[in-house]
């Protein structure tokens, strides 16, 4: 199974505060792969998949974000339909538990790709192997 | 056996004391009548003469004074003696505006020494002792207090001050120190300091006297068990004298009032009426004994609660809690006392810094009171339910605290507004 890594930042819910994070980080020259935002009234917590791990966590620790990083999985999901139903029946089966999944911003040859946190890793990359699910490498997703 | 330093007076049957305390009482209200033009016009507009206050049981009766009226009188204006009379000065590090100077004469300075010397023995001081003062010496009254005590009861004396924690423990392994003074802080510093520098076993320490600041139960333990000593809290104000207005034996179960030179009182900081032995107020202070800077029923805006019952130690002198917190600061939440003090506890205690903020607002006629807590960054892991976890066991804690269930909502680091490198403690927004 393929990882990639995946950076989360805690940001307040107040207006502008999602499209200030954004734009220190396009300042920087940093592409993002895939956002997702999770919320409740008070706060949430951007977790994104950008270019350069590196870097992106750099930018925002010298900006006075609260940031974490994790490993998380890209699964490559049939562009048809039923094609994510399937494979979520696949894991359930193996007893995966999703904590959370968002979709990567870009298609490669008719193919499209899931960012997946499972509440257990190694119970869904057992679960990957045997379903023969096939995982983004960073070189496929445009990572450095 | 317990040992103490004045016996004949820490053990007064409480008969004999309080007939001491009224005598001195009298001829301290005529003292300040004669001698202080500011508190005489204070008991004039209440209608006062020193005729009227015929017994301790009239206290209640005489003007109270606040740190407001210490500044209004600087420099001189409530010294009750001529320079002339007057050895030496202290001061207090006020937060804001000017600051309190207080003087004292040579007998005022060997009363407090007897207070230090008290607290001294109370935590086992003898002759063949060895203290090191690291409280700080000059115009805070720490470590003038400390060390006077220390010579009074004979030990030999390290005029350490405050800093410099690698000659601390220099001089604590060379010159053997059994005996530590210093804020408990600081004291949790140097215990850390030594067991980095691995020299636990080459300290002859057996007991510490730590105060000048608040400190939990926890703390204690941590200290008592890091440098395998006991700690003995102090209280004390410059205003009064310094530290040494009441500390604690060894059963450590409140500070006994040296009650031969202090009367203590609780009040209520809202009717400013005097409330019952137990029960939980602002602390007043009335000093017999001073001669140059005598005051009569100082608010002190400690809140804490009195204690006459007997101590197994044998003092008789009432004994005081640890300061609950203070009462400009008290909050009345859902009919409910509330200190910050209290939910800053929660928060050290939870690993938390103590960087938060109260808001109390009035909904619909019901108090709403949300306590706003910057993350510290080692706790953000990336998971939104983590979050929501912390704030309901900080919500817990703080019910089991207060009594009352308040909103804590995690907000980011640095995020609560800073005034001169505090955090805002609290924000009221009920219109009452
Ligand atoms: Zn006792």
């Amino acid at each position: 199974m393929n990882t990639i890594s995946q950076v989360s930042a805690f940001i307040e819910n107040r207006p502008g505060m999602l499209r200030e994070i954004l734009s220190i980080l396009s300042e920087e020259g940093i592409n993002l792969r895939a956002l997702n935002v999770a919320e409740n009234e008070d706060y949430g917590i951007l977790r994104i998949i950008p270019d350069n791990i590196e870097k992106t966590m750099k930018v925002l620790k010298s900006n006075e974000y609260l940031v974490s990083e994790i490993q998380v999985c890209a699964i490559e999901v049939p562009d048809e339909p039923g094609g994510l139903e399937n494979l979520l029946g696949l894991l359930a089966a193996d007893g995966v538990d999703i904590q959370y999944m968002y979709s990567v911003f870009a298609f490669k040859e008719g193919k499209a790709y899931m960012i997946i946190s499972a509440k257990d890793v190694v119970i869904m990359s057992r679960s990957i192997e045997k379903n023969n699910i096939t995982t983004a490498d960073k070189e496929t997703l445009g990572i450095n | 056996m317990e040992r103490y330093f004045q016996e004949e007076i820490e053990c007064m049957n409480r008969d004999k004391l309080k007939e001491l305390q009224n005598e001195r009482f009298l001829k301290q209200v005529q003292n300040v009548w004669d001698n202080v033009p500011y508190y005489k016009k204070k008991m004039k507009d209440a209608g006062l003469t020193p005729s009227d206050i015929k017994s301790l049981d009239d206290l209640h009766k005489l003007p109270f004074l606040t740190k407001d009226d210490l500044r209004e009188t600087y420099p001189y204006g409530l010294f009750a003696r001529p320079i002339k009379d007057c050895v030496r000065i202290h001061s207090t590090s006020g937060t804001t505006g000017r600051r309190v100077v207080a003087g004292y004469t040579q007998h005022d300075i060997d009363l407090w020494n007897d207070c230090t010397a008290r607290a001294l023995v109370a935590a086992g001081a003898t002759k063949d002792d060895v203290v090191q003062v690291c409280y700080g010496y000059g115009l805070f009254t720490g470590g003038a207090g400390l060390d006077g005590g220390s010579h009074k009861v004979g030990c030999l004396t390290i005029p350490m001050s405050s800093g410099n924690t690698s000659r601390q423990l220099q001089f604590m392994t060379d010159l053997g120190s059994t005996i530590i003074c210093c804020t408990p802080s600081y004291a949790a510093y140097l215990a850390e300091s030594i067991h980095e520098a691995g020299i636990r076993d080459k300290i002859k320490l057996k007991a510490g006297i730590f105060g000048a600041e608040a400190w939990s139960e926890g703390m204690r333990e941590t200290i008592e068990d890091m440098l395998g000593i006991k700690a003995h809290d102090i209280y004390g104000l410059t205003e009064l004298s310094g530290p040494g207005v009441s500390y604690e034996c060894n059963a450590q179960e409140g500070m006994h009032i040296n009650e031969d030179h202090f009367i203590a009182e609780i009040i209520d900081p809202d009717t400013l009426e005097p409330l019952p032995m137990g029960s939980k107020g602002e602390l007043v202070f009335t000093s017999i004994t001073k001669e140059a800077f005598p005051l009569l029923r100082y608010r002190t805006k400690d809140i804490c609660i009195l204690n006459d019952e007997p101590c197994s130690c044998g003092r008789t002198h009432i004994r005081m809690s640890k300061p609950m917190g203070r009462s400009d600061d008290m909050l009345i939440i859902k009919g409910v006392n509330v200190f910050p003090s209290q939910i800053e506890s929660v928060l050290i205690e939870k690993g938390y810094q103590p960087n938060y903020q109260i808001v109390v607002d009035r909904v619909k006629n019901s108090d709403t009171c949300e306590v706003k807590v910057e993350m510290p960054s080692d706790k953000f892991t990336g998971e939104l339910t983590r979050l929501n976890r912390m704030e309901k066991e900080l919500s817990d804690a703080i019910k089991n605290m207060l009594g009352i269930r308040v909103k804590v909502r995690l907000v980011a680091p640095r995020s609560i507004e800073r005034s001169e490198g505090k955090a805002k403690r609290v924000i009221d927004n009920r219109k009452i």
